[in-house]
């Protein structure tokens, strides 16, 4: 699975780094950084879980 | 089929009391059948090879019956890479949208991109003006290998709109060339910003994938390419001679308010062109508002290498900006405060993180700051860059890194104190004033 955050619509809710932490980081005003698009082994359920609860629906991933 | 010219917002045509004329200058040498800012094509060029067409391989480059294929290996094999700052291979562009339109079914759009958003820069307003039948050659020439049934020029300038609309009179096809009126602001020229703006948004990037050639407007594989872009490829196709090069246009300016617009070839170096033109500052911002500060070595370096993208300072969309009197410290800081002032105020990272590196770029100028401070100044020129949705945020990352990295000297000495041009500029000055004066008058020296 990879994941994008399309940082025109991401208002920094900051929820995605609740729900993975593995997977998303928050930088020093509360935008998410990404290490690696490609979504480690295990971590895929969490990240479905950051895309459902993301207010400004930024977050999608592909197969 | 006739050009439709969708009439928009327009702005002031006529000269700015006081302005120099703007020069246009041919390296000396270069043919006239080589330059773009020659005498020109007939437009539009007749479909049967004659003596304005030596082309290697007449058939397969017919206009009528245009091979992609051929216009690709073209393309390919005189590396031309868009003249808009991004420096792509175009041949790869030009597959992508044939692949995808092949894919999908779709017939491709092309757009001709005249959206000088870079204040620095005028050289594709200067092409538009003098040739705009070569420009639209191009943009022929592609939607014709394309299949494309919808083709657009976007621009800005009504002056320069006016001669393309003027010479789209007697657009030949294929389909109908739209003349749209284009805002004018340094992200509308983005491709996904074109994009967006031909769909009936506002002029702002989008977020990528999906990238125009998979999707652009109308939902329709796109290809946006600059002026210059489409000007070389139409020189390419039709006025191929033995031992002509590719050539690059250039915007040469400094901060005592000189510009000329120049054509070179592109074999020649950096430093050559200096010479040619007696420019002799020390510092030189490669790139425009989207560049670095040169090293030395890169002046001895042809401008074909500085287009490929295959050395660290760029051509990009071919600013030279020469700094006389002006600190590299508070250039940056006003280049800063420019993108603070004219990003899209679209995404996070970009409309927090410009203040942020202009606040300590300021503070640098007025000997304020701290070595701490140049640290997390640093630190933000690399972890910022990439994180925005088009190249605002990495323009700003890019001045920033070249100047802590190439002039870490005067970064040093600005910790102490202000330097004198700093300590004499505590207002300073607008990175507009290293803008070319337009509308200007185009004064042509042979």
């Amino acid at each position: 699975m990879r994941v994008q955050v399309d940082m025109t619509k991401c208002q920094a809710y900051g929820l995605c780094a609740e729900e993975a932490p593995e997977v998303f980081d928050l930088d020093e005003w509360g935008y998410p950084v990404l290490a690696d698009d490609v979504v480690p082994a295990g971590q895929e359920p969490s990240v479905r879980r950051a895309v459902g609860a993301c207010p400004a629906q930024a977050i999608k991933t592909t197969d | 089929m006739r050009a439709e010219t969708v009439v928009g917002p327009t702005g002031p045509t006529s000269m700015p009391a006081g302005s120099r004329p703007l020069r246009v200058r041919v390296w000396p040498g270069l043919s006239e059948r080589a330059a773009l800012l020659g005498p020109g094509l007939p437009w539009p060029a007749p479909p049967a090879p004659g003596p304005d067409l030596e082309v290697p391989d007449p058939e397969r480059l017919d206009p009528e019956r245009l091979d992609l294929e051929a216009l690709a290996e073209l393309a390919e094999a005189a590396e031309l890479r868009g003249r808009g700052g991004a420096g792509f291979p175009f041949a790869v562009k030009l597959r992508a949208v044939a692949e995808q339109a092949g894919r999908t079914g779709l017939a491709p759009v092309v757009v001709l991109n005249g959206e000088e958003g870079e204040p620095a820069s005028a050289k594709d307003r200067v092409l538009m003006t003098l040739n705009p039948g070569l420009a639209l050659e191009g943009l022929r020439l592609v939607a014709a290998a394309l299949g494309a049934e919808t083709s657009y020029a976007y621009v800005s300038d009504p002056a320069a709109r006016e001669r393309i609309a003027a010479a789209g009179a007697v657009w030949p096809g294929p389909g109908a060339l739209r003349v749209v009126a284009a805002p004018s602001g340094y992200v509308s020229g983005e491709e996904t910003a074109v994009v967006r703006w031909l769909d009936g948004g506002p002029a702002k990037p989008t977020h990528k994938p999906p990238r125009p050639y998979e999707s652009g407007v109308a939902g329709r594989p796109t290809l946006v390419g600059n002026v210059e872009t489409f000007a070389q490829l139409a020189r390419l196709v039709r006025r191929r001679t033995e031992g002509d090069g590719l050539t690059v246009l250039l915007t040469v300016g400094t901060d005592r308010g000189e510009h000329v617009v120049v054509e070179v070839p592109d074999d020649r170096t950096l430093g050559d062109v200096l010479a040619w033109l007696r420019v002799d500052a020390d510092e030189v911002l490669l790139g425009g508002f989207f560049g670095r500060f040169v090293s030395t070595g890169t002046r001895g370096r042809p401008l074909r290498e500085l287009a490929s993208r295959a050395h660290p300072d760029v051509l990009g969309c071919g600013i030279v900006l020469a700094l006389h009197d002006t600190c590299p410290v508070s250039a940056v800081a006003q280049v800063l405060r420019y993108l603070d002032r004219e990003n899209a105020e679209q995404c996070g990272p970009c409309f927090k993180g410009i203040p942020a590196m202009a606040g300590v770029a300021d503070a640098l100028a007025a000997g304020t700051a701290g070595a701490e401070d140049v640290q997390r100044l640093a630190g933000w020129g690399t972890s910022l860059r990439g994180r925005g949705d088009c190249g605002t945020l990495d323009a700003a990352c890019g001045v920033v890194t070249s100047l802590l990295e190439q002039r870490a000297d005067v970064v040093a000495r600005h910790l102490e104190a202000p330097c004198g041009w700093c300590a004499d500029h505590p207002e300073r000055p607008e990175a507009t004033a290293f803008a070319v004066p337009w509308p200007a008058e185009i004064k042509e020296e042979r």
